[in-house]
């Protein structure tokens, strides 16, 4: 029986973008995921995992920080900020509207094959929410969809997430009204 | 000194051991404290369990989430030694956060307002870990999520609960919009098997032998995980907590979150420390209360949620579904015309015009494309960066192909609120049937079920193609020739009883299957007994509607009979089925199976069985079966047994 019956493979463990989570957009608790492969453990096993529910990527990380590289990551920012535990002040004037880029990364890890699909058909909630960790406003979304889709054959040539995230935000950065309307950080 | 001396006097009396004027603020009236240590709200934030109307026990197995050496069993210790430790010096830890009073928020909520504290009865340190997880995780609202059963997945037998915890809208934000729902947090418990050893895999989780543990991610994890690795459909009901509360509710996540609990499979597993989290939230919803005694299953936990006026939003609840549900839901909006076009496409993984696909008009294509691309979704498990494989080209077709149509994807029709999975009677039920045996007895009879439903049972909330029972245990006593009444004798033990009937389409061709473990009276010889487990594969054909369904499985059983004298028998056969729900109320089935028996030495026999079952169900609370059943074959000739029994589910 194999040992590994599932899981994520966490291949960038312990590498965090100290002062990009805390008081920027809606990123998504990122703890730098390699690639992710989700799946059913075979057969019988099945039926006992069933009632752990145990089946995946559930055990990423603890909850709470000081357990895990991903919520430290959390934490490196407000250090940052000072002793107090505050907010960084040096961000006070404008809050930054993209996601760090390692959210970013994992977000697109993580949801790349359904991204795939709803970058074709022009809209879909997680291609929704791809528009949010780049920063775009809600109001150029439909432009950022069309985007996409027009030039998904380009975007989505290789199956890689970081590939892909590139040509994403190259795209972004050639459309007037994108360049504008997001805030996609590096690249 | 003098004026020290004196401040000392004046209050000495009642704050004799302390050494603050803060911690005198915190000197509560004894009768409050005795009261608040065996209230509801104390026990429900130290996550007590009820066990027969009282709760005696934390579920909370790590020593380290008590500051009483006996907190697990003694409320009123964990008291005393909370109010103690809250009043120790602050500079008493090198590093605050390992301060009480930044490790037990709640608690410290909790006491103030429950023993009329003023607010700063104690000083409020700065806690730079929790500032910091409260300022991440920064959220305002909260959803049940639950992940239903699936047939031909084991996985998802009894389902899943888990929470998905809403981002706060962030007014600097503004213009990005409403916090997309990928982007928010979900918090999970679940054990941590220690072993994958398949003998001791259902050993320790039965005996509590896993550490569960919880952890928090991304809400999109879950929806891959789920949605498309699994197909499994979510349902999320959204709480009516405001933003007051759901911080608490991060407050007592921050206490309970980093600590071990032990998971035990059917009682203390992912759904009932659900409820538990809930109950410590807003103590008067009792949720834990509701009869789980020995069994909890997500349904009945997700019923107990619903039960509770107004604790599930008006219209808040959502459906999200699986890959499967999304192929079925988008083959469904289309015309018979454009469902053979997609038929055809997906057989022939091709586009050509030969499909018929060109000729369609450009929406009607993009609803075909967009049903193919689910279709592979469903047949690859596509999630994460999961490719397709054996679909790679095909799939490339119709993305291309998709691309290039400018129309957007329809929406998906949500199935009808009957088929939400807390519709349909509890899991547990009891049993209580009279009858005519096959040797013209009568007989009582009385039977538990504990989990979770059977395939002659009306579907409403569950599958209608579904069996799942484990450890259903039957007694009979019969009235014999001459009058007299036998005592209440175990007649059958179900272990593990699973029937997993998938519907063959164009579309979707899974096998259907069995697989059962148990013991039960020997057919040769009532007196003696017999052990088997079987298991077997098959095909099944249903309507559309799921009204009616034909089934065939060919099986084979084997086991140990007191009858042979070598013991060991094995004995493979078929079972075909017919199952019929004119209405949702009542349920027909007809099974008929026939097996040729065999043990070593001994000449081999056919053995079959036809039986004929009607269910009728009174609202989700009871339900009334008369049966039918006819042995053939064997050694003994035999009449047919009626009977009739009325279940009730608890």
């Amino acid at each position: 029986m194999k040992a590994v019956l599932t899981s994520v493979s966490v291949a960038v463990l312990g590498m965090f973008a100290a002062g990009q989570a805390y008081g920027a957009g809606y990123g998504a608790a990122g703890c730098g995921l390699g690639s992710i492969v989700l799946g059913a453990k075979p057969g019988f096993m099945q039926v006992f995992a069933a009632t752990t529910n145990g089946t995946s990527a559930s055990q990423t990380f603890g909850i709470t920080s000081g357990t895990s590289n991903c919520a430290d990551k959390a934490g490196a920012a407000t250090e940052e900020g000072g002793e107090e535990g505050e907010a960084p002040k040096k961000d006070k004037k404008k809050k930054k509207k993209n996601a760090s880029i390692i959210e970013q990364r994992d977000f697109v890890t993580a949801n790349l094959s359904t991204l795939k699909k709803e970058a074709a058909q022009g809209n879909g909630e997680t291609l929704a929410a791809l528009s949010s960790t780049l920063g775009c406003d809600a109001a150029v979304f439909p432009q950022f969809a069309a985007n996409i889709k027009g030039h998904h054959g380009q975007i989505f040539a290789k199956n890689d997430a970081n590939a892909v995230l590139i040509n994403v935000k190259a795209q972004v950065g050639q459309d007037e009204t994108l360049a504008q309307g997001c805030e996609v950080g590096v690249y | 000194l003098t004026i020290l001396a004196g401040l000392f006097a004046t209050c000495g009396v009642e704050a004799g051991f302390a050494f603050g004027a803060a911690v005198a603020r915190a000197e509560p009236d004894p009768a409050r404290v005795a009261a608040l240590a065996e209230s509801p709200a104390w026990k429900a934030l130290l996550l007590y369990v009820p066990r027969w109307g009282w709760r005696r026990t934390s579920i909370v197995d790590a020593p380290d989430f008590f500051l009483a050496k006996t907190g697990q069993t003694d409320p009123a210790a964990e008291l005393v030694a909370t109010l103690e430790a809250f009043g120790r010096p602050l500079d008493a830890y090198p590093k605050i956060d390992d301060h009480p009073l930044c490790r037990y928020p709640a608690r410290r909520a909790l006491l103030t307002r429950e023993l009329g504290l003023a607010d700063d009865a104690w000083p409020k340190p700065k806690c730079p870990a929790q500032d910091r997880w409260l300022g991440y995780v920064d959220v305002d609202g909260i959803s049940l999520v639950f992940a239903s059963y699936f047939l031909n997945n084991p996985a998802s037998l009894f389902g899943h609960t888990f929470l998905r915890l809403h981002r706060r809208a962030d007014p600097e934000l503004a213009s990005l919009g409403k916090p997309p729902a990928m982007l928010d947090f979900a918090v999970n418990f679940a054990a941590n098997p220690t072993t994958s050893n398949p003998i001791l895999y259902p050993l320790y989780g039965l005996a509590g032998g896993f550490p569960g543990t919880f952890s928090l991610m991304p809400y999109y994890l879950k929806v891959q995980e789920y949605n498309n690795a699994e197909s499994r459909d979510l349902w999320e009901y959204r709480l009516a907590f405001d933003a007051a509360e759901t911080r608490y509710f991060m407050q007592v996540l921050w206490e309970v979150g980093p600590h071990v609990i032990n998971y035990f499979y059917i009682d203390e597993n992912c759904s009932y420390v659900m409820l538990l989290l809930l109950d410590a939230l807003r103590p008067e919803l009792a949720l834990a209360d509701d009869g789980f005694l020995l069994i909890t299953t997500p349904a009945d936990t997700l019923r107990a949620i619903v039960s509770r006026e107004g604790l599930v939003v008006d219209d808040g609840v959502a459906w999200r579904p699986s890959s499967r549900g999304r192929l079925l839901a988008r083959s469904r909006a289309l015309t018979a015309e454009q469902r053979r076009v997609l038929h055809e496409v997906v057989d022939t993984k091709s586009l050509a015009a030969e499909t018929g696909l060109p000729a369609l008009a450009p929406a009607a294509q993009a609803a075909v494309l967009d049903a193919a691309l689910e279709w592979i979704d469903y047949d690859e498990a596509l999630a994460g960066t999961k490719t397709a494989t054996l679909n790679q080209a095909f799939q490339d077709a119709l993305l291309s192909a998709r691309a290039k149509i400018d129309a957007p994807p329809g929406t998906l029709t949500e199935p009808p609120a009957s088929a939400r999975p807390e519709r349909g009677p509890r899991t547990q039920s009891f049993a209580l049937g009279v009858g005519v045996d096959s040797r013209e007895r009568s007989f009582a009879q009385a039977e538990w079920r504990p989990t979770l439903h059977q395939v002659e049972s009306p579907s409403a909330g569950y599958s209608p193609y579904l069996q799942i029972e484990i450890m259903n245990f039957r007694w009979r006593s019969v009235v014999d020739e001459e009058g007299r009444t036998s005592p209440l004798e175990l007649e059958q033990i179900r272990l593990f009883d699973a029937l997993s009937l998938a519907p063959l389409s164009a579309l979707v061709r899974s096998p259907s299957w069995r697989f059962a473990v148990g013991g039960r009276r020997d057919p040769h010889d009532e007196r003696l007994w017999r052990g088997s487990f079987e298991g077997g594969g098959g095909a099944t054909f249903a309507t559309s509607d799921g009204r009616w369904t034909a089934y065939g499985i060919g099986l084979v059983e084997a086991g140990l009979s007191q009858a042979y004298v070598r013991r060991l028998y094995a004995a493979p056969g078929v079972q075909l089925g017919l199952l019929a729900e004119p209405l949702d109320t009542t349920r027909l089935g007809l099974t008929w199976r026939t097996q040729r028996e065999g043990s070593g030495g001994e000449p081999a026999l056919t053995r079959s069985r036809l039986r004929f079952a009607a269910s009728y169900a009174f609202r989700e609370q009871a339900e009334l079966r008369a049966w039918l059943e006819r042995a053939g074959g064997g050694l003994t000739p035999s009449r047919p047994e009626i009977g009739i029994e009325i279940t009730v589910f608890h």
